[in-house]
């Protein structure tokens, strides 16, 4: 590669595609590769893990999701040149799942109902480390619709149902109640067991 | 949340967490947390809204064992709650009035209830303790078949916006007292009081809706009402005191809500504000009135097609109308005035924002066809008319579609649908 292909190509990159940020390379989803392509430059913010692992997303899809995020963009504390918005209790695994929920509500928001919750049950297909992970950053992020949409899964997996039940989906091993305090309870609500 | 190796992560979630899932969950359901574990033991009792249904217990044929069981458990549940308790709902039709929901006010009276909302069973009606009117914070109430009589003393409730009282005996003067006395009151409902004479003061009211027989209704203070939906019912003694009034109902209703911009009536609401002195040529503009839905007009009575040729030709931003009229069979009418249309609507009128029409029990009756001639010629943006005919008139359906095709559209794009059984 010649020289002046390999400014060129620096440049291109520069300007649409792919930054390099302090070394590192800032991720791109391919659907904006394609819009940066077709001559729409999106307005980009960029989005930090505990990993330090940089996500590049749409600024409009967090703002409209993220209370918190929404609040760093209206006051001024984030400088598009420069800064990135350090989550550290996020780590890389659930930042990005999160984004995807944040980016697929909101260029699908026109969707039926009945495809957004099929998409949603899809997306909640996760184990239990994964689910409180992402009830952690929904919490963080104050992100109310996927906040909404984790409290309804975790109740449906108490509601209607028998305590043994529960305690075998929530993995609580030792309910910490004297043998006979358990007892006089299991005697007490026979029907709740 | 369930590996074989995985670890309990919900029992050591932030309280607020917590709360936010258990008040999603029935009460019932809520309170079984606290045989769970040791450590859910006390998560239930801080929740902050309570609400109690037919399911909270379980049925069982003897209606009044059903009853007792409830009783003991909304008592033995507040006797163990801790903290503020901000919402507090019982919907039971198996609840009686007994003494212990006295004791349930007074002990929300003492921890914040800012929400109430009491829905108990037909018999008799429960009559409100006085230690409900000191509940500060209270900012939503909603009655069924309750009595309500607010001390001398009392000088409102400073943060209530929402007011909803079904069935519930309380003196005029205490109605309108009660209103007035609520500075921040956006939406009022009140339904099925008995002869109701009322005058409205509400300066921040914006939704309100009224069923019943009311004598007499004058919104004397509600410049920012933008919702009114009123289904007016009639006995004999309120016809004849409309026989006999003078006042101009349509001003003293409509006078004072410019900014307007959803109206429903229902029954003999039309009827009610065709009483009295026509108003002539109205002092107001509904700028923002979108939606008009009047229901059971009466196409014979001259006064209430003026009525509702008055709303809409003060509406320049209509989009959205619906009509139904009142099926009575028609009877042998005199000639009709016909007149009147050429006086009253001018060809200068034009509803430039009108998009969508219903008229719905039709009979053909001769003003029902000049309202459509009127409605056609006078929107130029209209899309959608339809036309629903009285189930009674089979044989004059032929006769209004003929006459119907005669009549000019000022807008192309106008459909008519003719909906026939």
């Amino acid at each position: 590669m010649t020289q002046l292909d390999r400014l060129s190509v620096y440049h291109w990159l520069n300007a649409w595609c792919i930054k390099p940020v302090g070394g590192a390379l800032v991720r791109q989803e391919p659907e904006y590769i394609l819009l940066a392509l077709m001559g729409s430059p999106l307005k980009k913010i960029m989005l930090c893990s505990s990993e330090k692992e940089i996500f590049s997303v749409e600024e409009q899809v967090m703002v409209q999701h993220s209370v918190i995020i929404n609040n760093m963009i209206e006051d001024g504390s984030y400088n598009h040149e420069e800064s990135k918005i350090p989550l550290d209790c996020v780590d890389s695994k659930t930042l990005k799942k999160v984004i995807d929920y944040c980016t697929h509500h909101t260029h699908h928001h026109n969707d039926n109902q009945e495809d957004l919750e099929a998409w949603d049950a899809q997306f909640l297909n996760v184990d239990s480390n994964g689910l409180y992970d992402l009830l952690m950053a929904a919490n963080y992020l104050e992100i109310r619709n996927l906040l909404d949409l984790i409290y309804g899964t975790i109740k449906n997996m108490i509601k209607g149902k028998k305590i043994d039940e529960i305690r075998r989906i929530f993995n609580i091993k030792d309910h910490g109640f004297t043998p006979e305090e358990e007892e006089q309870n299991r005697k007490e609500y026979p029907h709740f067991y | 949340m369930g590996d074989a190796l995985g670890s309990d992560l919900i029992s050591d979630l932030p309280q607020s967490i917590v709360e936010s899932i258990l008040v999603r969950l029935p009460i019932r359901d809520a309170v079984k947390t606290s045989i769970l574990s040791s450590k859910w033991r006390y998560k239930w009792a801080s929740i902050t809204q309570l609400v109690f249904d037919e399911k909270c217990v379980d049925s069982c044929s003897d209606r009044d064992v059903v009853e007792k069981s409830v009783v003991k458990f909304i008592t033995r549940l507040l006797f163990l709650h801790q903290g503020p308790i901000h919402k507090f709902q019982i919907t039971i039709s198996y609840l009686q009035s007994c003494p212990e929901i006295d004791q349930w006010i007074l002990f929300l009276s003492r921890n914040d209830i800012k929400e109430l909302v009491l829905e108990l069973g037909e018999g008799e009606f429960f009559r409100i303790p006085s230690c409900l009117f000191n509940c500060k914070k209270l900012s939503r109430l909603e009655l069924f078949r309750c009595e309500l009589d607010p001390p001398l003393s009392f000088k409102g409730f400073l943060c209530l916006r929402s007011l909803n009282l079904h069935q519930v005996l309380i003196s005029p003067d205490a109605i309108e007292g009660l209103i007035s006395n609520c500075p921040l009151l956006e939406s009022l409902s009140l339904s099925y009081f008995d002869s109701l004479a009322l005058s409205i003061r509400a300066p921040n009211l914006k939704y309100l809706y009224l069923e019943g027989e009311f004598r007499d209704i004058c919104l004397d203070d509600t410049p920012l009402l933008v919702e009114i939906s009123v289904a007016m019912y009639m006995t004999d003694d309120i016809a004849e005191h409309f026989e006999q009034s003078a006042s101009c109902n349509f001003l003293k209703f409509l006078g004072g809500v410019p900014n307007l911009e959803r109206l429903v009536g229902h029954i003999y609401f039309t009827k009610y504000l065709s009483i009295g002195n026509d108003p002539g040529c109205l002092p107001i503009i509904y700028k923002n009135l979108e939606i008009i839905e009047l229901n059971q007009v009466s196409f014979e009575d001259m006064k209430e097609i003026l009525v509702v040729l008055r709303l809409i030709t003060s509406s320049p931003n209509l989009k959205e109308l619906q009509i139904s009229g009142s099926s009575n069979i028609p009877s042998a009418t005199d000639a009709p005035d016909l007149d009147f249309w050429e006086k009253e609507c001018s060809s200068k009128c034009r509803l430039s924002h009108l998009r969508v029409v219903q008229l719905t029990d039709m009979c053909g009756v001769p003003h029902e066809m000049e309202l459509i001639k009127f409605l056609l010629a006078s929107s130029p943006v209209l899309e959608t008319m339809s036309i629903i005919p009285c189930v009674y008139v089979v044989e004059s359906q032929l006769k209004m579609l003929t006459e119907l095709v005669k009549f000019r559209r000022a807008s192309a794009k106008a459909e008519i649908v003719f909906v026939r059984e």
